[in-house]
């Protein structure tokens, strides 16, 4: 079998006057490609980002063309695994170097970098593969959610349980009626299995000579180095992470969006669990997530709906059992759950909306439930997307493309948004202290603006260090 | 003015046959004191147990008789308040030595010696106050309500705000039914106001010479001495202390028992913040209150108008704000909170801030009914004299606010929040290392034989052993 590349190359040494088009700019729609092959290039290559490509290289169609890494430690295994990829460490690099030879573009970097990154993709006509949450901030995820539209590219958020049978099944459920119109919604995982609420890391250590941590912290302010942060732990700290929120709600809160009609939120709250250093002595770890939260949204009810009040709980807080669930019945799974409450009923389901059951369980032998009728995705979350990417923009379907994602990380990041205005304090005369975002915040989405507390707003979209832009 | 310590003196001074009879034992029912003064001795006199004193003293017919702490430095202040009072390290020997001129104990010690010494002092047939929660276990509880009865003697339960203003105007709206039929109660605080959910203390320290360390640990298995214990921070250990539940529910939690029909619980379940230790490696501290918790209790109903579902949070945690409330409005106060849902209205408020209804625009749109229920003098702050009046006037014969027939069902409810949790908290590791929480359920109680009926092991948590030598 010959290759694209090859004969691409083949033809270029053939006929001089032949122009070398990389795929994106042939695979418009309609249109057939010369040959079969999607080449990707993996930005992140460790961690999630390992196991992405390897996902995606599955498939014969796959290659993997190009590694970037800012830590060269992270990259190791993914660069055994494609020994012929080219390694880069600057992403903006690699996609000046590589434009013309890639096609596709996998993001699975700290949330702090998902937005620069795959804007310099998707500016590119590069289709993009980006990890859940899709951005670190609302303001970043209502651009990309534009650029994909604008670019014409093919885009897929790494909530893979999106691609799931059971979420869809449970949508079926809901669309025959089983439990009428859903009003609440409560989601909750054990996120996070790390500790949050911990003072900011301190020390003076040296820079690993794999790692280029200029780049690593990239937009966020810049800061001395310090291994608390990598490879793993940044998903605690606001300027790199987005919590347990950010970790988990892209998975646990996918069937809420997937089946009911919302998008946008106009009110958010939320309240956390407080940390204390001594008696009366409260710490204010002001740069780290919580150690747990409760956060309450609003949605408004579309197509004659009523409106969706939906809850989310983390740090191993857990909603009220449903009066419908035995006393010894789970609740859920270990990573958490959903539960949808309708006028004439309750599903309950796992982490990524697996498992979905109606309530009481006893419901499940006495009800005929409708046939299957919505397409599943059988080739999964990745292999759909790298599928996708053949058909062009707009010819096929994506569990997660960005005009689903992009509202849906939104609302997942309002509830960041809502804790950290929970956290901003003033200091009053007197040494008392007062916490003007402690209240109903109230969103306006078309604008993205919080209108009661403008000092919420600031979370809407950060600042980048100096040389950084979107 | 004679008081009556000299009048029995000199009474017995003037006839050797006269035989010396504190006034417990002329007290009786309908028995009017020889003299109007009510001797009291104070367990636990330090922080909460200092004030409670000063507290009683307002009254003009109490006497501070005694002191008994078993740390002289935390009995320095009630010392100096109290010249006269004689001062015992040990409550044992205080009430054999003094039981004859003795009429009323308070107890204001940590919670795992509420129960003990407040037995010993029911059992000698004295009135005591006791500081809230009531007592460290259920069955202690349970135990300290019918020994009231038993004994006869005039009991308080020291949340204070039990005799306040506020709860008594709440009942006086739900009363006149203007948020109609109850049926959610939803109860916060902002404490712990101390870390919580963290390793146990570790380290060797030299018990200080003012400082009985084996009577403070009374009847808990014996620990080495740790300063972080102490004075204040037993609170956040289960072996001595009950966690945010026990400081704060007998204050947020009093409304609802005040104004609903409602005694034991039949349902618990709760969840906690998890602490953990490292990446992925959960922390088993199971020896501290966790830092922060929400529990669901029900109560049936004792009128059969269905069931109360009452929630609890704390550790910062906050319920949903009501929809009725704007954005913009102060949800409870700061040191938490309780609202409850009716079929027509919502009502919220704390034990120190006045009742609303909500939204809040209804205080201007609703005609309040007139007070109806009677204030207690000096409210709150009433709560302390009350208590010296009722003594003084005997078992049965005047009203209070929290008598134990109504703080014990009260503590019990709020202890099983406790009991809730630490069967959250129980972690089985199987032999390969796996975890589990059996108890993450929801517990069904047989108040009335005091049992858990779907988990055994949650059992333990009503009732703990004593170490030897101790005994209720």
């Amino acid at each position: 079998m010959i290759s694209r590349r090859k004969f691409i190359a083949q033809a270029g040494t053939a006929a001089t006057a032949f122009t070398i088009l990389p795929r994106f700019v042939l695979g418009g729609k309609g249109f057939v490609a010369p040959s079969d092959m999607l080449y990707i290039a993996g930005i992140g290559a460790g961690g999630k980002g390992t196991s992405d490509l390897a996902e995606m290289a599955k498939s014969p169609k796959v290659k993997i063309i190009a590694l970037c890494d800012v830590d060269d430690r992270q990259a190791v295994e993914s660069r055994k695994n494609f020994p012929q990829a080219k390694y880069y460490k600057d992403f903006r690099i690699m996609m000046e170097k590589e434009e013309k030879g890639m096609d596709a573009c996998t993001v699975s970097t700290p949330d702090h970098t998902h937005a620069v990154a795959a804007m310099a993709a998707i500016t590119r006509g590069k289709h993009v593969y980006v990890q859940k949450p899709l951005t670190h901030d609302i303001d970043e995820a209502r651009m990309l959610t534009q650029a994909a539209r604008q670019y014409k590219v093919v885009t897929q958020m790494g909530n893979q349980g999106g691609s799931g049978d059971d979420v869809r099944k449970m949508k079926e459920w809901y669309n025959a009626g089983l439990i009428g119109e859903v009003t609440k919604v409560v989601c909750w995982t054990n996120r996070p299995v790390w500790p949050q609420g911990v003072q900011t890391p301190t020390g003076k250590f040296d820079i690993p000579k794999e790692l280029d941590w200029n780049l690593w912290t990239g937009t966020a302010k810049k800061i001395e180095y310090n291994p608390a942060y990598l490879p793993f732990n940044w998903r605690g700290w606001w300027s790199f992470g987005t919590g347990a929120l950010g970790d988990m709600a892209c998975h646990i809160m996918d069937p809420v969006f997937r089946i009911l009609p919302i998008d946008y939120p106009t009110e958010v709250e939320c309240s956390l669990s407080t940390i204390w250093n001594g008696v009366f002595s409260e710490s204010h770890y002001d740069e780290s997530c919580p150690v747990s939260s409760i956060v309450h949204f609003k949605y408004p009810g579309k197509e004659g709906k009523p409106d969706i009040e939906l809850t989310w709980m983390d740090g191993g807080l857990l909603p009220k059992r449903p009066n419908e669930l035995l006393a010894d019945e789970p609740m859920g799974n270990w990573d958490g759950g959903v539960i949808f409450e309708g006028t004439k009923g309750k599903i309950m389901a796992d982490c990524y909306g697996e498992n979905p059951r109606l309530l009481p369980t006893k419901l499940m032998k006495e009800i005929s439930f409708p046939a299957p009728s919505l397409p599943r995705v059988p080739e999964g979350h990745y292999l759909q997307w790298v599928n996708a990417c053949f058909k062009g923009y707009g010819n096929a379907v994506t569990s997660s493309n960005f005009d689903y994602a992009g509202p849906f990380t939104e609302s997942v990041l309002m509830g960041n948004l809502a804790i950290r205005s929970y956290n901003l304090r003033q200091e009053r005369k007197g040494g008392e202290t007062n916490y003007p975002g402690r209240k109903k915040l109230l969103w306006n989405a078309k604008n993205m603006k919080i209108t009661n507390f403008d000092e919420a707003n600031q979370f809407v979209k950060r600042e980048y260090s100096s040389g950084w832009s979107i | 003015m004679i008081s009556r310590r000299k009048f029995l003196t000199q009474a017995a001074t003037a006839a050797a046959g006269f035989t010396i009879l504190p006034r417990f034992v002329l007290g009786g029912k309908g028995f009017i004191a020889p003299s109007d003064t009510l001797y009291i001795a104070g367990v636990g006199v330090g922080g909460k147990g200092k004030s409670d004193l000063t507290g009683f003293a307002k009254n003009p017919k109490a006497k501070i008789a005694f002191l008994c702490d078993v740390d002289d430095r935390q009995a320095g202040e009630s010392v100096k308040n109290f010249p006269d009072a004689k001062y015992y390290k040990n409550f044992r020997e205080l009430l054999d030595k003094e039981e004859k001129n003795i009429d009323a104990v308070s107890v204001s010690t940590p919670d795992h010696t509420h129960a003990v010494i407040a037995m010993a002092a029911m059992s000698r047939k004295k009135h005591v106050y006791v500081q809230k929660p009531l007592t460290h276990d259920i069955y202690e509880a349970r135990l300290l309500t019918e020994a009231a009865k038993k004994y006869q003697v005039v009991t308080q339960m020291g949340n204070q705000y039990a005799s306040a203003d506020h709860v008594r105007t709440a009942k006086e709206w739900v009363d006149a039914g203007l948020i109609g039929n109850i049926t959610r109660v939803q109860t916060w605080t902002n404490r712990p106001v101390w870390p919580q959910g963290i390793p146990k203390p570790t380290g060797k320290f030299d018990i200080p010479k003012e400082l009985d360390w084996d009577l403070w640990l009374g009847p808990t298995p014996y620990l080495d001495f740790n300063p972080a214990y102490l004075p204040f921070n037993w609170r956040g250990w289960w072996q001595f202390g009950t966690g945010a539940l026990g400081d704060m529910a007998c204050h947020i939690m009093d409304a609802a028992f005040r104004i609903l029909p409602i005694d034991f619980p039949t349902e618990v379940e709760c969840s906690t913040t998890t602490a953990w230790e490292d990446f992925f490696k959960v922390a088993n501290y199971a020896d501290a209150c966790p830092s922060s918790s929400i529990i669901h209790l029900k109560f049936p109903r004792k009128d059969g108008k269905g069931d109360i579902k009452f929630t609890w949070m704390d550790g910062g945690l906050l319920p949903e704000r009501p929809e009725e409330l704007l954005p913009d409005e102060p949800l409870g106060d700061s040191a938490g909170g309780y609202i409850f849902f009716g079929t027509k209205g919502k009502l919220m408020g704390n034990y120190a801030t006045p009742p609303v209804l909500l939204p809040t625009s209804r205080m201007k749109d609703v005609a309040l009914p007139k007070q109806s229920i009677p204030r207690i003098a000096g409210a709150e702050n009433g709560h302390y004299t009350e208590w010296v009046d009722a003594c003084l006037a005997g078992y049965g014969k005047k009203q209070l606010s929290s008598p134990f027939e109504y703080a014990g069902p009260m503590t019990e409810a709020v202890l099983m929040g406790n009991l809730a949790v630490r069967s959250y908290q129980l972690q089985v590791v199987s032999a390969g290392g796996g975890k589990s929480y059996p108890g993450r359920k929801k517990l069904l109680w047989d108040a009335k034989n005091m049992k858990i009926t779907n988990f055994e092991e949650a059992n333990a948590f009503v009732k703990r052993d004593y170490r030897e030598g101790w005994s209720l």
